[in-house]
């Protein structure tokens, strides 16, 4: 650049001083360096391909690289133990379930208790239903109910003890005074081809079994862990309509960071999450997976917390899994 | 529709150019995947998923298949080359396979493998084109009982792998149950002999295992040799396997493909079991049964044709049903769900030129896969002439990176690393690792099944006789457990006959 010699001092000195004053509002401007996103699942399974668009979303709207990892295994147990070991600097976040945190350290030793996260948003849940065969005689819950009075000891299976949906058919049992025989197999697609092959009389639907209710091989008889209906599917009753307490709350897909974060870095992550949920293109990818779009702020569900870990103290206790 | 119009439809999606394209791409990274040892199709699949994004569901599904069966093939390279089983279901295809090389005939074992997987893979999709939805319906008739029936005739041909003294075969398959314990119970949800490491939650990882067992333990028993690097000797007309080769070959293959076939449409059952039943039935109904384990040519064409076949059963649950057999149809699972199409049991009849598109497709898969693998048996043995001295950390650098990227998590490196010497010291010692694999990959399905059954039937054993398929894999099993103990027997009373005689 051309610049007239008697000005060139002062140029010298105004950028090095401007250089000074971005450096050092810099090192108070969060996020200028890469965050990590561990995600407790599988490459390529639901909760993955659905961390990953919030990391795209996200990378672009705080303008530093979002890199995902995926750290599968234990049902979510192991990344929650590698996060619980971060620092709370804002530079490592997780995607997991609340149903990892809150419910598992009751049955087994862990790396973590449900203290050592700070959950920023939660974007989706999975939520479980009763489900039989489409060619099963009860075409409504009451028919099945009377049926099940007559005849203890139903089978059923489920994608395991202790999950979410199979503690929501036994509180359905305990509510209606029936008795089941579990069956546990592993995972939701085992329990499926199962109940396809009836060798169980019925299932605990954990939401893979949607698009086959679609499809007319099963039905969904009630829904579980929700207060209100599925607006697609407005004729399958939820626990409230035949005269159920609620049952334990869904497991819910989850951002969160180690216990500490500053305030401010929590409320932009918080905040550019959220921002990243509303787009059309993730309430889309949602859909195709048949998930609900249920954000909810992540003070908000780490409030309900202490309530839902007393909720299953109690349900273990009674089931003679706890002491 | 019969067959021919839909044939057509198939092949009008499978020969557009960018169907050409990706299935290419596919079975090439499946090669290569394959070929690795450690990384399996499940990992790349998920990888590459996202890029499925943007291009047409057909497209999609093709590439990440060609990526499955591709791995099949490449698997058994690495198996029969260096003796480190690029994942459980080559496992098998390296007790002969990687002897075959050492004698110099790895051209020939590459060969068999290659062209029995071509042919297997041909009368599996034959098989899913023609009887994929019956066949789906028989599927679903399996289970529990059904399967620890299955299970059972697996132990039982567990015992026909024992080359050596059977006590210590046997030995060596409680081993291998007990190890399938690891990990969380399927049934009560309560970990066990995890000794709170949470990474074991989810039991050893079969891939590290069988490349520390086999793998690690092959090259720290080679250090201790004194080879003679003699694999030199292969000459361009040795590359491919002989008149004779073809003659041995030829029933294994076509037994193998049947039994692969069927044993993949169960879900959860698979290339393993089925590559381990046809290695024990190849090694029963042979003429020089005690030439496997030695380089037995059958040994090699029998498994490599279940595995393969086993592979394209595989998609039948998952197209004619929406259930996913195994880890990788869950992951098309998603795929299919990400671009729209919802899995099930209308989903032929609403998306026909997918099911068909991708059927086609995949024999043009297999003809491509054969025309790359056929041309690199070649440049394969001429790796083999690389020093020991350098191959060796080579392979285990590999082997260490293989087992690291299955799921980023140290532990199964460590596993790798402790059943490699585990897996040195069993082998000086004459234990054999093959009953203890078959074991371990068939104690989950073993357990979990049996208790299932037990809570279905209220606690009664009779389940498993008044249900005729399990009943008759049970009887199936009780057959081949007697006549395999009579030659035993019979051989006992003969030499007690003849000592009564001497002493009379």
């Amino acid at each position: 650049m051309n610049i007239h010699p008697s000005y060139r001092l002062g140029t010298i000195a105004a950028t090095i001083a401007t250089s000074l004053l971005v450096h050092s509002t810099a090192f108070a401007k969060y996020p200028d360096k890469p965050i990590t996103m561990y995600v407790a699942f599988a490459a390529g399974a639901t909760t993955d391909l659905t961390a990953r668009a919030l990391a795209q979303g996200a990378e672009k709207i705080l303008g530093v690289p979002i890199a995902v990892e995926n750290k599968a295994g234990g049902g979510a147990t192991v990344a929650n133990g590698l996060l619980a070991s971060k620092k709370p600097d804002g530079y490592t976040v997780l995607v997991t379930s609340t149903g990892s945190i809150t419910v598992r350290p009751l049955l087994m030793k862990l790396a973590y208790k449900p203290q050592d996260f700070q959950v920023l948003m939660q974007f989706s849940y999975y939520i479980g239903g009763l489900v039989v065969p489409a060619d099963s005689p009860w075409k409504t819950v009451d028919e099945f109910v009377a049926h099940a009075k007559k005849n203890p000891g139903m089978t059923y299976a489920s994608s395991g003890p202790n999950t979410q949906q199979q503690i929501g058919v036994e509180s359905f049992a305990r509510c209606k005074g029936l008795s089941f025989k579990h069956v546990p197999t592993k995972g939701g697609s085992s329990a499926n081809t199962a109940l396809m092959g009836k060798h169980v009389d019925f299932i605990a639907g954990s939401g893979s079994h949607i698009p086959l209710v679609e499809q007319g091989a099963f039905r969904e008889l009630v829904t579980f862990h929700v207060d209100a209906r599925d607006p697609k599917r407005p004729d399958i009753p939820v626990m409230k309509d035949i005269g159920c307490p609620p049952t334990n709350p869904p497991n819910g897909m989850i951002v969160v960071g180690p216990a500490g974060l500053p305030n401010d870095v929590a409320d932009k992550l918080t905040a550019t999450f959220k921002t990243v949920s509303e787009t059309p293109e993730f309430k889309a990818l949602l859909d195709k997976y048949n998930l609900d779009y249920a954000y909810e702020d992540g003070k908000s569900v780490q409030s309900k917390f202490p309530a839902e870990i007393e909720w299953y103290k109690k349900y273990f206790q009674d089931a003679g899994v706890m002491k | 529709m019969d067959i021919a119009d839909n044939l057509l439809i198939g092949l009008s999606v499978a020969f557009q150019p960018h169907n050409l394209f990706f299935c290419f791409l596919g079975v090439l990274i499946g090669t290569l995947i394959g070929v690795l040892p450690g990384l399996g199709p499940v990992g790349a699949m998920s990888i590459l998923l996202p890029i499925t994004f943007g291009i047409s569901p057909v497209t999609a599904i093709i590439m990440l298949s060609g990526i499955y069966y591709g791995a099949q093939y490449g698997g058994s390279t690495t198996s029969i080359l260096v003796g480190i089983p690029g994942e459980a279901a080559s496992v098998v295809t390296m007790l002969d396979g990687h002897q075959m090389a050492l004698k110099g005939r790895a051209g020939p074992a590459l060969g068999i493998a290659a062209f029995g997987s071509f042919i297997a893979g041909t009368i599996g999709i034959i098989g899913l084109m023609l009887l994929a939805p019956p066949l789906a319906k028989v599927a679903l008739k399996f289970g529990p009982p059904e399967y620890f029936a299955l299970m059972i005739m697996g132990l039982v041909i567990l015992t026909y792998l024992a080359q050596k003294s059977m006590v210590k075969s046997l030995m060596m398959a409680g081993v291998g149950l007990l190890a399938g314990m690891v990990g969380m119970d399927t049934m009560t949800g309560m970990p066990r002999f995890i000794f709170d490491v949470p990474d074991l939650l989810d039991g050893i990882g079969i891939a590290p295992l069988a490349m520390g067992l086999f793998g690690v333990s092959e090259i720290l028993l080679n250090v201790e040799r004194k080879i003679k690097q003699s694999v030199v000797v292969s000459k361009v007309t040795n590359l491919l396997p002989s008149r004779q080769d073809w003659k041995d070959s030829a029933m294994p293959i076509a037994r193998g493909s049947i039994a692969g076939f069927f044993l993949g449409i169960l879900p959860g059952g698979g290339a393993v079991l089925a590559s381990f039943i046809s290695y024990g039935v190849e090694k029963r109904v042979s003429k020089t049964p005690e030439q496997f384990g030695h380089g037995a040519i059958a040994g090699v064409a029998g498994p490599e044709a279940a595995n393969n076949a086993a592979a394209q059963a595989a998609f039948i649950p998952l197209l004619t049903l929406g259930v996913p057999a195994n880890a990788v149809m869950g992951i098309l699972l998603g795929a299919l769900m990400i671009h729209g199409i919802s899995p099930g049991p209308m989903m032929i009849e609403k998306n026909p030129e997918l099911f068909w598109g991708t059927v086609t497709s995949m024999y043009v898969g297999n003809i491509m896969l054969l025309v790359l693998n056929l041309p690199l048996i070649g440049l394969w043995v001429k790796l083999l002439r690389v020093r020991y001295a350098v191959l060796f950390p080579l392979i285990l650098f590999i082997a260490l990176i293989g087992a690291y990227v299955i799921n980023g998590s140290e532990m199964d490196l460590y596993l790798m690393l402790f059943f490699g010497v585990i897996g040195y010291l069993m082998r000086k010692f004459d234990y054999e690792p093959a009953p203890l694999i078959l074991a371990f990959v068939l104690t989950n399905i073993l357990e979990d099944s049996l208790r299932q059954s037990l809570i279905i039937s209220g606690g009664s054993m009779s389940i498993f006789v008044t249900r005729p398929i399990a009943a008759g894999f049970l009887f199936v099993s009780l057959v081949l457990l007697i006549t395999a103990v009579i030659p035993s027997i019979r051989k006992k009373r003969s030499a007690l006959a003849a000592t009564a005689d001497d002493n009379a």
